[in-house]
């Protein structure tokens, strides 16, 4: 035998030691070829994953994984407490019951609802991540609109500067409940949730449920942008000006696909960057509202005196108001502080009125909300 | 594997029968001598030149800490407690029977010490008091005044019914006994009255026969407790069923982080308040009597003392959690000092630093936390520090699994 030979068979055998002492495979859980009995990791394992073109998800055995019933049960809420509170539109002879509009808000006796929803679902647990200061501002809303006294056929119910507190509630909720509850809550934490166990008595783990209800405040459709585009941020993200600007819809519903996908593959880190993508891309969602409703404001200002009710222009200002004041809501790291936010609420607030606020001042909020979100001056513009 | 082959090649210079003869013995003997390789260790394997992480210890003995625990804290606590309800109640039967402004004092004297043994044994928290909600039942703050104030002028309650919660025990009493606004005459007046002395009596009956009901679940359920099945302590549903020394770990911790940390400094400070930062200085402990700190003051000593297995009455060290820590030789790295300490001292050099933090404050809190914030969240901090210290760090060292949730879910 020669030395060649020797080192070969050396060798050899010295691999072959190696192989022969534990079974080797994929250990990881979560991925797809988990082999129980392998002991040692081989780097074999399968992460790969198809991105479904709607949010529809099976396990093994075809049953639905997906289940975010508790957000579709919010928006139904805030649907049924915006539509009470819109009855007092266009019509004096209707005020609003002030006890109503907060049991409807905290799901509590007295709610008068349609709908059937579960006891532990409401809207006011889940507002601003609790802060009961936030949540007192909203039945500060709702008290004021009952306590309203429209003196002629209003097209909006407004306070006499022009504030429509309709529309702080429903778009500040959007912002304060929803977009909260979905990024500042759900995808911020996900990383921490587990993502092995199959949560008891239910077809999917932690980290895919949590997702799931992230993407329920943002669409109740399986097949955004098909469906579930008729309310909330469905709606808006579906509109041109966000869209064709921002990619919002798109970017937003295939981010969650994918990332979800991902999830059920055990690709934490594929899926940790669509979750970058997403919160990136409400921010912008929540700082393009507001930006977009200045513009309104501002080119309804423009146009000749008489084009627009004094009331019309009030209604875009305090839904401007209420997207300003949503964005200290969008995600645990938002582009401006809440007490930069509510500097900016506080200055529109108690002077919504559209007719005598300066134009100045409205630009430069809008300036302000577009360079702290990243925009370029032609974006804020087509906004 | 890597050493083997170096040693090999070393050799090459060897004949090549002696090459592949010790190749053959060192490749068999390096598979097939595993073992345990720390001479510590119960079963250490001289022979072995490979640690198969099969090392046996001697276990600490959990149960001389869950027998002094039992024995030395939670029965004379419990029965502390329980004596001090007995005394209350005494002092409220006095008060109904003759309602004098001597007899209220002696009232608002039994309630204050009821509510500082109370403080004792919140948070051991496990068998019927878990299930049967002891802790919502008994000092749910802030009082529902409203409700309160409804029961007494229509003489209709349900005591029974959890949305009462509120409206009886500590709370109920700190708002009929010290009600904000009045002078004491007119408190007098108000609970000399038929339906107000009957709502005292309801609430003195409830603390008492919940008491009564911890205190026998204790006697009587000891000994399954000592011999490590938490499970054998209530036979009804119980989130605290399992090992005994993980069930004592996550009620302390669970209770510590949302009942003391958060809702007795935390919430009235605003702390959850993200957005706003908003005080919500009504959220106090004994916001009508006006003194909060000796009760908060009194849960963290408490807790500190508990953990560390002191003996209720007398105050002597037996063992407890530190021993415990110190045992697996458990360790924690100031992230200033950079430098490592026992982490039984850094958990109690935490609880240290809280008490002498809250003991800078003064009460009234509700005013505090509004007119000296800084101090307040000065306090905070280290209470906020210690939840990492007790939940993660002494967790893990225990190879103890936290089942309690953060979020209450969707």
């Amino acid at each position: 035998m020669n030395k060649l030979n020797s080192k070969i068979l050396v060798l050899g055998l010295a691999i072959m030691s190696v192989v022969s002492c534990s079974k080797k495979g994929c250990t990881d859980a979560t991925a797809a070829n988990f082999d129980v009995e392998a002991e040692k990791d081989d780097e074999s394992c399968d992460y790969s994953y198809t991105v479904p073109n709607t949010y529809e998800f099976t396990d093994a055995d075809g049953n639905s994984t997906v289940s975010y019933s508790g957000q579709t049960q919010r928006m139904d809420m805030l649907g049924e407490l915006v539509s009470y509170m819109k009855t007092a539109n266009n019509n004096p002879a209707t005020t609003l019951d002030a006890a109503k509009m907060k049991a409807m808000y905290a799901n509590s006796a007295g709610a008068g609802f349609t709908g059937t929803y579960d006891d532990s679902k409401q809207l006011k647990s889940k507002t601003a991540l609790g802060d009961a200061a936030v949540q007192s501002m909203f039945e500060g809303w709702m008290d004021a609109a009952a306590a309203a006294t429209p003196d002629s056929n209003d097209q909006y119910l407004q306070s006499p500067t022009g504030l429509e507190w309709t529309q702080m509630v429903e778009k500040g909720l959007m912002g304060a409940c929803f977009v909260s509850q979905l990024s500042a809550n759900y995808l911020a934490n996900i990383e921490s949730d587990d993502n092995v166990e199959i949560e008891e008595g239910k077809t999917y783990t932690a980290m895919e449920h949590h997702w799931d209800e992230a993407y329920g405040y943002f669409t109740d459709a399986v097949d955004f942008p098909a469906n579930g585009n008729d309310r909330f941020w469905g709606k808006y993200a579906t509109k041109d000006y966000l869209e064709n600007n921002l990619g919002t819809a798109t970017d937003i519903a295939t981010a969650f696909r994918t990332g979800r996908a991902a999830i059920s593959s055990g690709n934490t880190a594929d899926a940790l960057a669509q979750r970058d993508i997403i919160l990136q891309e409400v921010k912008d969602m929540a700082a393009g509202m507001a930006v977009h409703y200045l513009n309104d404001v501002i080119s309804k200002r423009n146009d000749a005196p008489g084009t627009h009710t004094e009331a019309k222009i009030n209604h875009s200002m305090s839904e401007a108001l209420a997207f300003i004041f949503g964005i200290q809501f969008a995600t645990a790291d938002p582009i401006m502080t809440s007490e930069r936010v509510m500097e900016i609420v506080g200055q529109i607030e108690n002077a919504v009125n559209g007719i005598t606020f300066s134009s100045a001042s409205l630009e430069s909020i809008r300036d302000e909300i577009a360079t702290a979100a990243g925009f370029s001056d032609a974006i804020k513009m087509a906004l | 594997m890597q050493l083997h082959l170096v040693f090999f090649f070393i050799n090459m210079k060897n004949t090549i029968n002696y090459i592949l003869s010790l190749s053959f013995l060192i490749l068999i003997y390096g598979c097939s001598k595993q073992g345990c390789m720390d001479a510590n260790a119960l079963n250490y394997d001289d022979s072995a030149n490979k640690d198969d992480n099969s090392c046996e210890y001697t276990p600490f003995d959990k149960q001389a800490l869950l027998t002094n625990m039992t024995e030395n804290y939670i029965l004379p606590s419990i029965q502390e407690y329980k004596s001090k309800i007995e005394s209350l109640d005494n002092s409220i039967n006095n008060f109904t029977s003759n309602p004098s402004e001597e007899n209220l004092e002696n009232v608002r004297t039994e309630w204050k010490n009821a509510l500082l043994t109370w403080q004792d044994i919140s948070f051991i928290n496990i068998g019927v008091a878990d299930y049967s909600y002891l802790i919502n039942k008994t000092n749910q703050f802030p009082a529902d005044t409203t409700s309160i104030d409804e029961s007494i002028s229509s003489g209709a309650w349900n005591f029974d019914n959890a949305q009462f919660n509120s409206s009886k025990g500590f709370p109920a009493l700190d708002y009929l006994l010290y009600k904000r606004g009045l002078t004491n005459s007119e408190i007098l007046t108000n609970l000399s009255m038929e339906n107000a002395k009957n709502y005292l009596t309801a609430i003195s009956d409830d603390l008492l026969q919940n008491s009564i009901e911890i205190h026998d679940d204790w006697v009587s359920k000891k000994s399954e407790f000592i011999n490590n099945n938490a499970t054998d302590l209530s036979g009804n549903e119980s989130s605290s069923t399992g090992e005994s020394v993980s069930v004592i770990i996550n009620k302390f911790c669970e209770h510590y982080e949302f009942w003391v940390r958060r809702g007795k400094l935390g919430l009235p400070l605003g702390k959850f308040n993200q957005f706003s930062g908003q005080e919500m200085p009504h959220l106090v402990e004994c916001y009508h009597y006006g003194q909060s700190l000796p009760f908060l003051i009194r849960s963290v000593e408490s807790i500190k003392k508990y953990i560390n297995g002191f003996n209720y009455t007398t105050g002597i060290d037996g063992p407890g959690f530190d021993d415990y820590m110190d045992f697996v030789e458990a360790s924690f790295v100031n992230s200033t000092t950079s430098e490592s300490e026992n982490l039984s001292v850094a958990i109690n050099n935490q609880f240290d630093e809280i008490i002498s933090k809250l003991n800078a404050l003064n009460d009234p809190l509700s005013v505090e936390v509004v007119s000296n914030k800084s101090a307040v969240e000065e306090a905070y901090e280290p209470m906020q520090d210690l939840v990492p210290k007790i939940k993660v760090d002494m967790t893990s060292a225990l190879g103890v699994l936290i089942t309690y949730a953060d979020n209450d879910g969707d």
